[in-house]
């Protein structure tokens, strides 16, 4: 029995290759975008783990400073009082090529005896290295031989660098052979050089970037690290190594988790693809299920078949869709990264790496989703009886009588979904909220159907005849195939809306900002501002320069730097502001004249609006920050409003920092003009200027307001691929729909085409019904996406990033969503009633 | 007009007809130089085997399908040389159809199954309404009008069928072994309808089917044989 019901199954299927290969389409498509997330995020997180792997190798925790980084003293009264155990020092800064700006290396310098224990990128590399050269050759560094190839460098050729402002020459010593992938991706443009040697490449400050550390587990590290700590000065930390690389992955979490969801609603609506197929399939062949029932096979046999079919598609679709998603990864990557250099940190990944347990964890996700997405319809095959087979038209009245009760639990499962949001905090909870509201509103759909089309029968009626209340009423026959395809539809227009939206507010929120924020005329930064981490600063020489440039009235100057705490870098800028730029500041606090005055007076400090939501800070409150005098509380005499980071920042005027901490480092300027001066003059000058310094750009206000939003948009691109990835998905559930929905009433098209309807009259009849469902999508996608809109500007955003956004709805997205459920619906429906419309009646009268 | 052809020439004329189907690679010859005539007002009988071609002739006299050769003349029109918009539009207005099953359409009630056929050849309003409830009624389902199709029992439908095959007065009735679903009472009382309310009206009827009583009722009596037409005398 059982194996002629898988034949009987196997040949149905053959014979409906469309939605067989929707089906799997549908798994194929969830699956590659969650497996290329996964992938890309994961690649990412790879990538700056092995570069963070080679900078702190095997060390169980790092001394880590401020600005300006260590003495060089500490390291020799640590390794003689503090700990026997292996400490190794490290400078390491960021430079760039001479005769090219935009090329930048690593600079990492080593002591090659204290090291041995520590990194193993460098283990047997040493071999064939003369080690009394590396040591006591001035300029002398180790790369890797495919650096070496791109650079078009040999042993003994010299190469010129920049460094903070002077030209620098260093000679190839020897080259590094490296074998395995992983250590040549993390030594990728790094110049390897002696601790020594890169100090004096870096002006001979006799400081250090670092102190590495490798303490043994146990209570005699306890006794060390306190040890250790009596010697450290105020302004350094220490921390374990998992803390430190812990905190910087941390920062994107957020930003990952979003990426998640999103690729999970892209599954949710190959499942739904799933249902629609499994449901269809019980449908048709409900006639040919109660006669097998008849014949003697049971419930659970017939239920186990769909079911079995369903686990089929799944995993042929999971299997399609991985090797899909690895394809996508590889776009991805490039995205994800380009963002995370852009908001978090520099890291580079130059392909992806595939986890197995990744790509596994994607199948079985398919699988299952396809398995849960049948389970209702294999339930409802079980139920064909073999005494009374139901008319299609019976199941359909059926359906019909459910649907009020369907819409009932529909509006449970969203006022469900309304109450997970309720509570802050749980991230994870918020989106389960979301994803409950998406069901919820997808069970209300089939009464929303109904309804909608009973107000429109009479004007239909009215207007197109006989023919308009048939279109009508077609979409309301057959309910179940059409009230899934349009829940499916208004879901992906929903999220397109919603995501819109959400971008659109975001984008006006920043663009405000921006307006209000960038009030100066000239802008000079650093080339990777937002990537700072090792660049070097410049020094006040230029402050004095560009001051004096012609027709500089004021001057802004920006030094940050990252502090360590126990809670992961903290952003500080130290600022120095003209008088105009003060006015530019959207604050918020109490009285803006004592929110100045303390930042002009007292030890205060201005918060934006992601820190204080992420420290729980308030004006007024007090925040404890590391200076190089020890650690000193600051009053938060304001909160102001950024977009520029998620992580948030602290902003200090930099006579105060000037007290605390001993840098006299710049990152950026910016220069008021003054009134009536010539913006292309100062322009001219500023550049002269600074192409005396490598790795500084001057940009105009116009160019540096482009140049953030450019970066915005780029941030949002890879949302919008999600976005285009679930409304395909959708619209590939919707061709189905109708697709499967055509086929079935090939007999009632037969009968029309024989009563004398032309076949363009009917492809009007087929495209007009399919109009109806695009309408109905697009009534239900409005509210639904505005809803998800207001949750992800309110709830998510707020939630994960600290940010607040206005809502901003215009009515343009609304008539875009519009007309998207409309032309996706039409769109769909044209391949099938062309098709149907092309049938000859005698083809289609002779039926299945 | 074909109105005015149709007094003179017969209703139906088929010369030399050939059809065939593809199967795989193998052709089913269906007809090989058939051929016939039906007067205008004829009721005629039309026998066969199952699988011998009689719904393919009723598709062909339809227009609903097209002979790999020869003539099938429907009121004077020869069909295979329209075009199928043409021949859709013949179709609307100058036959009705009655299938085995499925004839009505379940999204449309019972009076808008009637009324479609009005409407496609530009009939509407209550003029349109009178004379569809006039049929029903003919069939004695006036009170169905506002029904659905799937609510009404088999006989029931089959005698909203022929209401509707004849609704816009047409001029050819084709059946489609319209009792082939029903019971033996049931069954004698839609052919009773069809013939009477054909023959009142002076149209020209084929029909398809099994059941040997009809024959007492047919002007003529067709026999698919090897793919000819051969007719037997009318018992009449
Ligand atoms: N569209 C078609 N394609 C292929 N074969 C067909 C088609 N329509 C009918 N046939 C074949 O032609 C033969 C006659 O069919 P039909 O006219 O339906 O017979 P019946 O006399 O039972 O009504 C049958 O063998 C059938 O299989
Ligand atoms: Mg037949």
């Amino acid at each position: 029995m059982s194996r002629l019901l898988r034949r009987s199954s196997r040949r149905y299927w053959l014979r409906h290759p469309l939605q067989a290969f929707l089906a799997v389409a549908g798994v194929a498509v969830g699956v590659a975008v969650v497996l290329a997330i996964d992938l890309a995020n994961g690649s990412a997180a790879k990538a700056f783990q092995l570069s963070t792997d080679a900078i702190s190798g095997r060390a169980s925790h790092q001394i880590v400073s401020g600005p300006g980084g260590l003495p060089e003293e500490i390291f020799a009264r640590i390794v003689l009082e503090g700990t026997r155990s292996p400490a190794a020092p490290v400078v390491e800064e960021t430079v760039v090529l001479a005769a090219e700006a935009s090329r930048s290396l690593r600079l990492l310098g080593i002591d090659p005896i204290a090291e041995a224990p520590f990194r193993s990128s460098f283990d047997g590399l040493g071999r064939g290295i003369d080690l009394g050269a590396f040591l006591q050759r001035p300029g002398a560094v180790l790369i890797t031989q495919e650096t070496a190839a791109q650079l078009g460098l040999e042993v003994g050729d010299s190469l010129q660098l920049r460094v903070r402002g002077k030209e620098k020459s260093v000679t190839v010593l020897g080259l590094l052979k490296v074998w395995d992938r992983q250590r040549r991706l993390a030594l990728k443009d790094v110049l390897v050089a002696d601790i020594s040697t890169a100090q004096e490449i870096l002006g001979g400050s006799g400081r250090l970037s670092r102190i590495d550390l490798l303490l043994p587990a146990g209570p005699s590290a306890e006794v060390d690290l306190k040890k250790i700590r009596s010697l450290l000065p105020n302004s350094a930390e220490l921390l374990t190594s998992a803390a430190r690389s812990g905190a910087v992955t941390g920062m994107t979490a957020a930003f990952r988790l979003n990426l998640r969801a999103l690729s999970l609603l892209a599954l949710l609506c190959g499942a739904f693809l799933v249902f629609n197929t499994s449901r269809f399939s019980v449908v048709q062949r409900w006639m040919l299920l109660g006669r097998l029932r008849a014949l003697g096979a049971t419930g659970r046999e017939v239920f186990r078949q769909v079911l079995g079919e369903a686990a089929v598609f799944g995993l042929v679709g999971s299997l399609l869709g991985s090797a899909l998603g690895i394809l996508l990864a590889t776009g991805l990557v490039r995205l994800v990264t380009r963002t995370i250099n852009d908001l978090y940190f520099a890291v580079a990944v130059h392909e992806i790496s595939i986890a197995p347990g990744t790509v596994l964890a994607a199948i079985a996700l398919g699988v299952t989703a396809s398995v849960a997405a049948a389970w209702f319809p294999a339930r409802e095959a079980a139920r064909a009886s073999p005494r009374r087979t139901l008319s299609r038209a019976h199941l359909e009245a059926s359906a019909r009588r459910r649907a009020p009760r369907l819409a009932a639990a529909g509006g449970g499962l969203f006022l469900l979904g309304a109450l997970a949001l309720v509570p802050e905090g749980s991230l994870a909870l918020s989106f389960f909220g979301v994803l409950t509201v998406l069901l919820g509103s997808a069970a209300l759909t089939p009464w929303v159907t109904l309804t909608t089309m009973g107000i429109l029968l009479e004007p239909c009626r009215r207007l197109f005849g006989t023919l308009g209340s048939m279109a009508v009423r077609g979409v309301s026959a057959s309910l179940s195939r059409t009230g899934v395809a349009i829940a499916a539809l208004a879901l992906a227009v929903a999220v397109t809306v919603g995501v819109g939206v959400m971008i659109d507010s975001f984008r006006r929120s920043v663009v405000d900002w921006l307006g209000y924020t960038l009030s100066a005329d000239v802008f000079l930064s650093s080339v990777r501002l937002s990537t700072s981490r090792h660049a070097a600063p410049f020094g006040p020489q230029l402050r004095e320069d560009l001051s004096k440039l012609p027709g500089v009235e004021g001057l802004n100057t920006l030094r940050r730097v990252q502090l360590p705490t126990d809670q992961g870098p903290l952003r500080l800028s130290a600022l120095d502001l003209a008088p105009r730029a003060e006015s530019a500041y959207s604050l918020s606090a109490p009285s803006r004249a004592r929110a100045w005055s303390l930042w002009h007076g007292a030890d205060a400090v201005f918060v934006s609006e992601p820190f204080a939501f992420r420290h729980r800070l308030a004006v007024s409150d007090l925040l404890e920050l590391p200076t190089q005098l020890g650690d000193k509380p600051f009053e938060v005499a304001g909160i102001f409003k950024d977009y520029g980071s998620d992580q948030g920042r602290v902003m200090i005027r930099r006579s105060l920092y000037d007290r605390l901490w001993a840098d006299e480092g710049y990152d950026a300027f910016s220069l008021y003009l003054r009134p009536g001066a010539n913006l292309d003059r100062t322009l001219r000058a500023a550049r002269r200027r600074a192409a005396e310094v490598p790795a500084l750009v001057v940009r105009s206000n116009r160019e540096l307001r482009d140049y953030s939003l450019e970066i915005f948009d780029r941030t949002f691109l890879i949302t919008g691929v999600l976005r285009l990835l679930a409304g395909g998905v959708a619209f590939l559930g919707v061709l189905g729909a109708l697709a499967a929905m055509q086929l079935e009433r090939q007999r009632e098209l037969g009968v029309l085409r024989a009563t004398g309807l032309t076949p363009s009259q009917v492809w009007r009849l087929m495209v007009a019904q399919t109009g109806l469902m695009g309408l109905v999508a697009g009534l239900l996608s409005l509210p639904l996406g505005l809803i998800l809109a207001w949750i992800m500007v309110e709830i998510i955003n707020r939630r994960s990033f600290g940010w607040t956004l206005d809502l901003t709805v215009s009515p343009l997205i609304l008539a875009q969503a519009m007309a998207l459920a409309l032309g996706a619906a039409i769109l769909a429906g044209l391949f099938p009633a062309a098709k149907m419309a092309r049938t000859s009646p005698s083809e289609a009268l002779r039926g299945e | 007009m074909v109105a005015d052809t149709a007094d003179t020439a017969p209703a139906i004329r088929l010369h030399r007809l050939e059809k065939s189907y593809r199967e795989g690679d193998r052709r089913r010859i269906i007809f090989s130089g058939a051929q016939t005539v039906v007067e205008a007002g004829e009721f005629a009988v039309l026998l066969g085997k199952s699988g011998s071609g009689k719904s393919t002739l009723l598709n062909l006299l339809a227009g609903m399908d097209s002979p790999d050769q020869g003539t099938v003349e429907v009121l004077g029109k020869n069909l295979p040389k329209l075009s199928e918009e043409e021949r859709t539009l013949f179709r609307r207005h100058h036959v009705g159809f009655v299938f085995q099953f499925f004839n009505l359409l379940p999204t449309l009630t019972v009076g808008e199954n009637l009324l479609l056929p009005l409407e496609l050849t530009d009939r509407n309003g209550a003029a349109a309404e009178e004379r569809a409830r006039e049929l029903l009624s003919a069939v004695a389902l006036e009170d169905r009008w506002q029904s659905f199709p799937e609510h009404l029992s088999g006989g029931e439908q089959q005698r909203v069928a022929v209401a509707r095959a004849l609704v816009h007065d047409p001029e050819l009735v084709l059946a489609d072994e319209p009792t082939g679903n029903l019971d033996q009472e049931t069954s004698q009382e839609v052919l009773e309808l069809l013939d009477r309310m054909t023959r009142s009206a002076g149209k020209t009827l084929v029909m398809v089917t099994h059941g040997r009583e009809v024959v007492g009722l047919a002007d003529r009596v067709l026999t698919i044989e090897d793919g000819k037409l051969v007719e037997a005398a009318p018992a009449r």
